[in-house]
């Protein structure tokens, strides 16, 4: 066994002794973390410029801190358009999230084997919402009768199954 | 060390000058029960624990595998190598036409300049990591019949229909290879000018990729531009569409726009370092590092 104890006693006595037990420990980082060695002066030259032609290259590359609101155009070719549907004259509204799309989602959940269908934000009367929605749903689902459930409080709707394009149909053609 | 030393300090100190732990300096803990050793003699020693015959008697120990004569479970099947060589093949993950077009429509891409990896990186949708061998964006053809924009995009992978759809449109696309370097600054751009390094130098193809990006039918950032001019044009006939003429562009100087091989950034060359927080940028003036960085 080392002679531990006997060291620590050695040293409390005298603490002068650390000094020789003392070892050069080097901890060797990167050449990008290392501090810079001798004179700056040896380093390359180099020229500072503040071109505003050249900085617009710098800045495009930047992220946007806010997701920028779209600009209305004459058509949107990929299918998304902006909500159209005046607030003030509906008894329910579905709000865009914060990229401007539909808030409808797939949650798959039992590794796969269990479907619902989420639409979130709806706000104002969401019975109003499940009394329009159920029937249309059924109607296209050719008389299937789906399990919805409204949860008030979060003010989202869940259908059993895959209905995400089905529902966003729905939204779309009433403008939201 | 002017106040005397903790009793911590002195342990941690001394710890560092102590010999390692060795083989030499090992000992069993102090009151372990003593194992008992192989009996020997009349009654002591029968078989220890090595059974009556066989091949554990002997000790001939069979090869792993080996299922006394049977076909082994080993070769029944042919093998299937998927993950051969896994960690070095290059990822594309792929972006759709219809996810480009919705991200112009939602005005979360600007057309009015070129498209790179790093302007799709900013938007915050593709889903791009450069550290599990993902090298880059794979425009793919969903929704191409529905892309309607005039774009300048450089992508790392796509195929023939999606090039048509786009120079159908009037625009220009370029297939370029970006090294693991290059991709993580790419990323993220402000993260790497934090660091106040010089950029770098984009480094050329692998040796299997470089057969892709100097081939002017998949638009290869080193292919001939003449070369790719004609594809262009041979491209529109297998097609059928008329080739947009992009001479007479108003946005020419646009569409045209590319990038030098080494460079990473557009209108920034490597060698420059980039000051974001006083907005300056400094060049070197050695004229051996200026055509390093150009070689």
């Amino acid at each position: 066994m080392l002679p531990v104890r006997g060291l620590i006693r050695a040293v409390k006595q005298n603490p002068n002794s650390l000094k020789y037990l003392q070892l050069n420990l080097l901890r060797h980082g990167s050449y990008f973390t290392s501090k810079p060695v001798g004179d700056p002066s040896k380093y390359t030259d180099y020229e500072i410029t503040q071109n505003p032609e050249e900085w617009k290259y710098v800045e495009r590359l930047f992220v946007k801190p806010r997701i920028p609101t779209p600009k209305p155009k004459d058509s949107y070719p990929s299918g998304w358009t902006p909500q159209t549907v005046d607030p003030e004259k509906c008894t329910w509204f579905v709000h865009r999230n914060k990229a401007h799309m539909m808030p409808v989602y797939l949650d798959i959940s039992e590794r796969g084997m269990r479907r619902l269908t989420k639409i979130k934000k709806v706000d104002g009367d969401i019975w109003a919402f499940y009394k329009e929605l159920k029937p249309w749903l059924e109607m296209v689902n050719r008389g299937k009768i789906l399990g919805i459930k409204v949860n008030e409080v979060q003010q989202e709707i869940l259908i059993h199954g895959d209905h995400v394009n089905q529902c966003r149909r729905f939204l779309l053609d009433r403008g939201f | 060390m002017g106040l005397k030393p903790k009793m911590g300090d002195l342990t941690v100190q001394m710890l560092r000058a102590l010999p390692r732990i060795g083989l030499y300096n090992l000992k069993p803990i102090l009151g372990m029960p003593k194992l008992s050793k192989r009996g020997r003699g009349q009654h002591g020693g029968d078989k220890h624990g090595c059974g009556n015959k066989g091949s554990g008697q002997r000790q001939n120990i069979m090869r792993p595998g080996y299922e006394t004569g049977n076909q082994p479970f080993y070769l029944l099947f042919g093998n299937e190598p998927y993950y051969y060589r896994h960690h070095l093949r290059r990822q594309y993950p792929p972006l759709s036409l219809l996810q480009l077009q919705t991200l112009i429509d939602t005005d979360r891409i600007d057309v009015d300049r070129p498209i790179d990896l790093a302007a799709i990186c900013a938007t915050g949708v593709y889903r791009f990591f450069p550290n599990i061998k993902h090298f880059g964006i794979n425009l793919t053809d969903e929704g191409i019949d529905n892309f309607k924009a005039k774009v300048n995009i450089e992508v790392q992978w796509t195929s023939e229909p999606v090039i048509a759809a786009i120079e159908r449109n009037g625009g220009t696309i370029t297939t370029a290879y970006y090294d693991p370097h290059s991709l993580f600054i790419l990323k993220d751009p402000l993260k790497f000018f934090e660091r106040g390094e010089a950029i770098p130098r984009r480094m050329i193809p692998p040796q299997d990729a470089i057969m892709f990006y100097t081939d002017a039918k998949n638009r290869g950032y080193l292919a001939d531009p003449e070369k790719i001019s004609w594809e262009r044009f041979v491209l529109a006939q297998k097609y059928g569409y008329t080739l947009p003429k992009l001479e007479e562009d108003p946005d020419y100087e646009m569409l045209t726009e590319r990038k030098d091989p080494r460079q990473i950034f557009y209108g920034l060359e490597p060698g420059w370092v980039i000051n974001h927080h006083e907005k300056v940028i400094l060049k070197p003036k050695d004229n051996e590092l200026r055509e390093y960085y150009q070689q």
